[in-house]
């Protein structure tokens, strides 16, 4: 019993260990055939046109790009199954310009006249914006003006009718809300008048009316410009008039037929412009969309990515931009991005970006650079006689150099250099990398492609594209040196070893035309990525300079402040001064003192009557006996020196009569008793 | 009426609410413009009894209201009825002739009677004047006074004609029309309509709100800097009535802002007179009729 459980045991462990050597030999396989070698591709390349997908062979883009379509054009008749492609680049070719049209030459013209254009139009803008803010004040202040008018002249009662709230509210179907709360509340009249309102806001808002505060509503149906919406607003104005003008009382199916036209009128107006809408956003998304599909694009890498993604390796297309492309941590693995220079143009910020990205890590496979498209490539132009070209790749077990030929599209035009100028200065900033390497060569003497060490990282760079469109990886060949292109690109930060550990984990990425422009991150950024940064400050400057004069303009006036002056008082008694030294005191101070008097009986309320006792004392603070003296204009007998002395007191007596509060009780009796004999 | 008369409708329509509405009309334009051919075509079809009245410089007051003139056989003074004794007249060119003629149709325009020797005479209920002027600018031309003009319930202007109007106006002329014979036209009402008009139109309802809205019209005319004279209540009532006419004839009993805007201009234009700057800047008073039209809003029921 114990012998036959031990046997089991022992059956049962050696079936699991060799379910485990077999799965791992089974993952170990799975591994390997992961990625196929690139003799493979072309058995990729026939499973994909097979599958179906690609149609840039038998239904090629009506606006087939002549540029695309004169370089591609010789490959495209070289193969069987492209005979519509090839019917259409007999087309196009026909007017296809020469690619050294006077295009460029003119670009630079265009550029700075769209520049001033879009500085004119930004110009324009802001003056049209101010204009309107100093027209908004200007009526805000006449209808202030006015209405102050009309407070003064009684003018109230007969004035236009108060703002109302619904009348400012500018959006229709709040309206629409308001009036079927009105409704409901059982406010018919309001309820007509809203549904109204919400008609001639949504017909503004379309275009159709101007709405204004002066127009009338007949104004408005003659003026409404869209036929169906006038005879639908003849209607609500007709049942809201015989309301409002009219005198009747609207019934519930009058109301109802309103809201029903006003209804329709406000959200048949919001459907046709969404239809209007999709129409337009349909007719961008539709044939010429669908035509411009990557797997219908000659020279589109739809065709590309998918042998990748046959031959084991992870491909898709970018899908961001490639100034935002993340710095590789040191331990990362980067993706290996592909960029045909030829289509994508890369902005200033992406091109430093990749720069790098570049440096930290990542590999960069830039298809038909120019000279300027990326810092770190170098080349020369020149033109070769060929269209074959030859891929080297080295077998990472055997050793020895594999060769792949292929066949251009046209004859490359650039040559590259291998980096013994400014790239052997970088390989001095980073000696710890392999020498540049050079892996593409095309007979008699020029390079087709490098793989250049670039910090951690590596620029692989392909003098033409025509391999890598769907056009060219259908070629004979060429899908095998594509791929051998891809492995050595792989393996440009190793010196030209392949690791397949590494090969496994990296994945491609392939870049959009549009990929090459940086998103901007808020609307200065955008405004100066499109070059007009400069004509924004301006434009700013001149829109701040200009409201302040506007405002400083349109601004209330400010009362001046009234100019200091002395003190009545101080300018008598500077004038005795004068008379003084004329030797006029004594006539100075009988002016004074019967202005002071003047001044007093004006104060205790007894103008041109006697001041009693009572009265003086209590509007100046001094006895009678002494104010009589003060007053009395026989100076005479006085010395000369006490005329100041004796202005001083008077001045005394006229502040604090001017001080003291004038006797309106008594001013009051005596109207009362002038009143009461009549 | 558009048997002989082509185009002008702003013109025609305007007479053919004074008509009813019981106002004069002054009529104001270049010589050719078919001025005269309008009133005499209004005459026709509104079967009301017509006459004309060319002035001049030397026409004479008693020329227009008539005079007592010695019968030798009666031996005593018979009053002689002048022209204005009629129900359609068409002062003809009134500003050739100088104020003193002018005034002779004060008390005719506004009281629709005639007072000559000291005798108070009326005129038929159904009278209106319709005075053609040239423009001041010309030359031999007196400006009515503006108790004169005020009296008119509207001043239409009279532009040229579009070039296809003006076309169709030459080809009726090559195919043998007559302006001196309008026996073509027909009489389309009588009297006794016009009257049962007028009254229809006096029944047409005014809110308030209208009310208001003519009133705040007119006194902002009143309080506008570059008009020195603004328009007076009468025409506030002129605005109320040509609106009640407007709204009977567009089949409905009640005024809407859109029938006192209607002919606004029109009545508004011959009651201001502009500040001497604002004609020196070349405003006139159209300008200024317009832009207090838009600064004064439209009554709407409150909400």
């Amino acid at each position: 019993m114990t012998t036959k459980a031990t046997s089991k045991s022992a059956f049962t462990r050696a079936l699991v260990a060799c379910a485990i050597a077999a799965s791992c030999l089974f993952v170990a396989t799975g591994a390997r055939a992961a990625h196929k070698a690139p003799g493979t591709a072309a058995e990729s390349v026939r499973g994909a046109m097979d599958s179906g997908q690609h149609a840039f062979c038998k239904d090629p883009p009506k606006d087939l790009e002549k540029s695309e379509a004169w370089r591609l054009c010789p490959l495209a008749k070289e193969q069987p199954d492209c005979a519509p492609l090839a019917a259409a680049c007999d087309h196009v070719k026909k007017e296809a310009p020469s690619p050294k049209s006077d295009g460029p030459k003119i670009a630079p013209v265009l550029g700075q006249i769209a520049y001033a254009f879009t500085i004119g139009i930004c110009a324009l803008a802001v003056a049209m914006l101010l204009g309107l803010i100093a027209i908004a004040l200007l009526r805000a202040r006449r209808d202030r003006a006015l209405a102050d008018a009309d407070d003064r002249t009684d003018q109230k009662k007969t004035a236009a009718a108060p703002e109302r709230v619904a009348f400012s509210i500018t959006d229709a179907e709040r309206l629409l809300a308001l009036a079927s709360e009105h409704a409901r509340r059982g406010e018919i009249k309001e309820a007509l008048g809203t549904y109204l309102t919400a008609c001639l806001r949504a017909l503004d808002q379309r275009g159709f009316i101007r709405f204004a505060r002066h127009r009338t509503n007949g104004e408005y149906v003659r003026s409404c410009s869209d036929g169906a919406a006038r005879a639908e607003l003849a209607t609500v104005v007709r049942e809201v008039e015989a309301a409002e003008f009219g005198g009747n009382v609207p019934s519930q199916e009058a109301v109802a037929r309103v809201a029903r036209s006003a209804t329709a009128l406000v959200r048949g107006i919001a459907l046709a412009s969404l239809a209007v809408l999709l129409v337009l956003t349909s007719g961008c998304d539709g044939a010429g969309m669908g035509s411009k599909k990557p797997e219908n694009d000659p020279a589109g890498m739809q065709l590309f990515i998918d042998v990748a993604r046959r031959q084991g390796l992870e491909a898709d297309y970018l899908g961001g931009s490639l100034g935002a492309l993340p710095l590789p941590a040191e331990d990362d693995v980067a993706p290996l991005v592909v960029v045909d220079l030829a289509r994508t143009t890369l902005d200033g910020e992406a091109r430093a970006h990749l720069d790098e990205w570049a440096r930290a890590g990542g590999v960069l496979l830039a298809l038909a650079p120019t000279k300027d498209s990326v810092s770190l490539v170098h080349a020369r132009r020149v033109v070769a006689s060929s269209r074959e070209v030859t891929i080297g790749l080295r077998d990472p077990y055997a050793g020895n150099l594999l060769e792949y030929p292929a066949t251009l599209a046209q004859p490359y035009e650039l040559e590259l250099d291998t980096a013994d100028g400014d790239a052997a200065k970088e390989k001095d900033k980073a000696p710890q990398h392999a020498p540049p390497l050079v892996f593409g060569t095309v007979d008699p003497t020029g390079i087709f492609a490098t793989a250049e060490p670039v910090g951690a990282g590596a620029i692989v760079t392909v003098a033409s594209a025509d391999l890598f469109t769907n056009v060219g990886m259908v070629r004979e060949n060429n899908a095998e040196a594509v791929m051998a292109i891809v492995e050595n690109a792989f393996s440009a930060t190793r010196g030209g070893e392949i690791d397949t550990h590494t090969y496994r984990e990296r994945t491609i990425r392939v870049a959009r035309p549009e990929d090459g422009f940086t998103h901007p991150q808020d609307p200065i950024t955008a405004m100066s990525h499109a070059g007009l940064g400069l004509g924004m400050w301006h434009a700013l400057a001149a829109a701040i300079i200009l409201f302040l004069a506007a405002g400083i303009r349109l601004s209330r006036p400010v009362p001046a402040a009234p100019p200091a002056r002395r003190a009545f008082a101080e300018h008598v008694e500077a004038t005795g001064a004068l008379y003084a030294r004329a030797r006029s005191a004594t006539h100075a101070r009988t002016v004074f003192a019967r202005f002071v008097d003047e001044r007093v009986r004006s104060r205790a309320g007894q103008k041109g009557a006697a001041l009693d006792d009572e009265a003086v004392a209590r509007a100046t603070g001094v006895k009678a006996e002494t104010y009589k003296d003060l007053v009395a204009s026989d100076g005479a007998g006085l010395p000369e020196a006490s005329e100041i002395d004796r202005l001083r007191k008077l001045r005394r007596v006229l502040v604090a009569a001017l001080s003291h509060e004038p006797d309106t009780r008594r001013t009051h009796s005596t109207s009362r008793s002038e009143k009461e004999p009549s | 009426m558009h048997k002989a008369v082509i185009g002008q409708d702003e013109m025609v329509f305007g007479l053919l609410v004074a008509t009813i509405a019981r106002g004069h009309v002054l009529v104001e334009g270049a010589p050719g413009l078919g001025k005269t051919l309008v009133a005499r075509a209004l005459s026709v079809v509104s079967g009301l009894a017509f006459k004309r009245i060319q002035f001049t410089p030397d026409l004479m007051p008693s020329d227009i209201t008539g005079s007592s003139i010695f019968d030798r056989q009666s031996g005593a003074f018979a009053f002689v009825p002048g022209p204005i004794f009629t129900q359609l007249l068409l002062a003809d060119e009134i500003n050739r002739a100088p104020a003193k003629t002018q005034s002779a149709l004060l008390e005719a325009m506004q009281d629709r009677t005639v007072t000559v020797d000291g005798n108070t005479r009326p005129l038929p209920p159904v009278f209106t004047v319709v005075a053609t002027q040239n423009p001041i600018e010309s030359q031999g031309t007196y400006p009515l006074p503006e108790a004169q003009l005020d009296r008119f319930l509207m001043k239409l202007r009279v532009n040229d004609p579009p070039p296809d109007e003006e076309a169709k106006i030459v080809r009726k002329h090559a195919d043998g029309f007559d302006p001196s014979d309008l026996s073509s036209l027909a009489a389309v009402t009588t009297e006794a309509d016009l009257k049962a008009m007028h009254d229809l139109s006096q029944k047409v309802r005014v809110d308030d709100a209208i009310i208001s809205y003519i009133v705040d019209l007119v006194r902002r005319t009143r309080s506008d800097r570059s008009l020195e004279l603004g328009a007076s209540p009468r025409a506030s009532i002129a605005m109320l009535r040509c609106g009640q006419v407007i709204a009977a004839s567009a089949g409905r009993d009640f005024v809407t802002p859109d029938d006192v805007k209607w002919m606004a201009k029109p009545i508004l234009r011959h009651r201001v007179m502009l500040h001497p700057d604002a004609e020196l800047q070349g405003v006139t008073a159209d300008d200024r009729v317009e832009d207090i039209l838009r600064a004064a809003p439209v009554p709407r029921i409150a909400a």
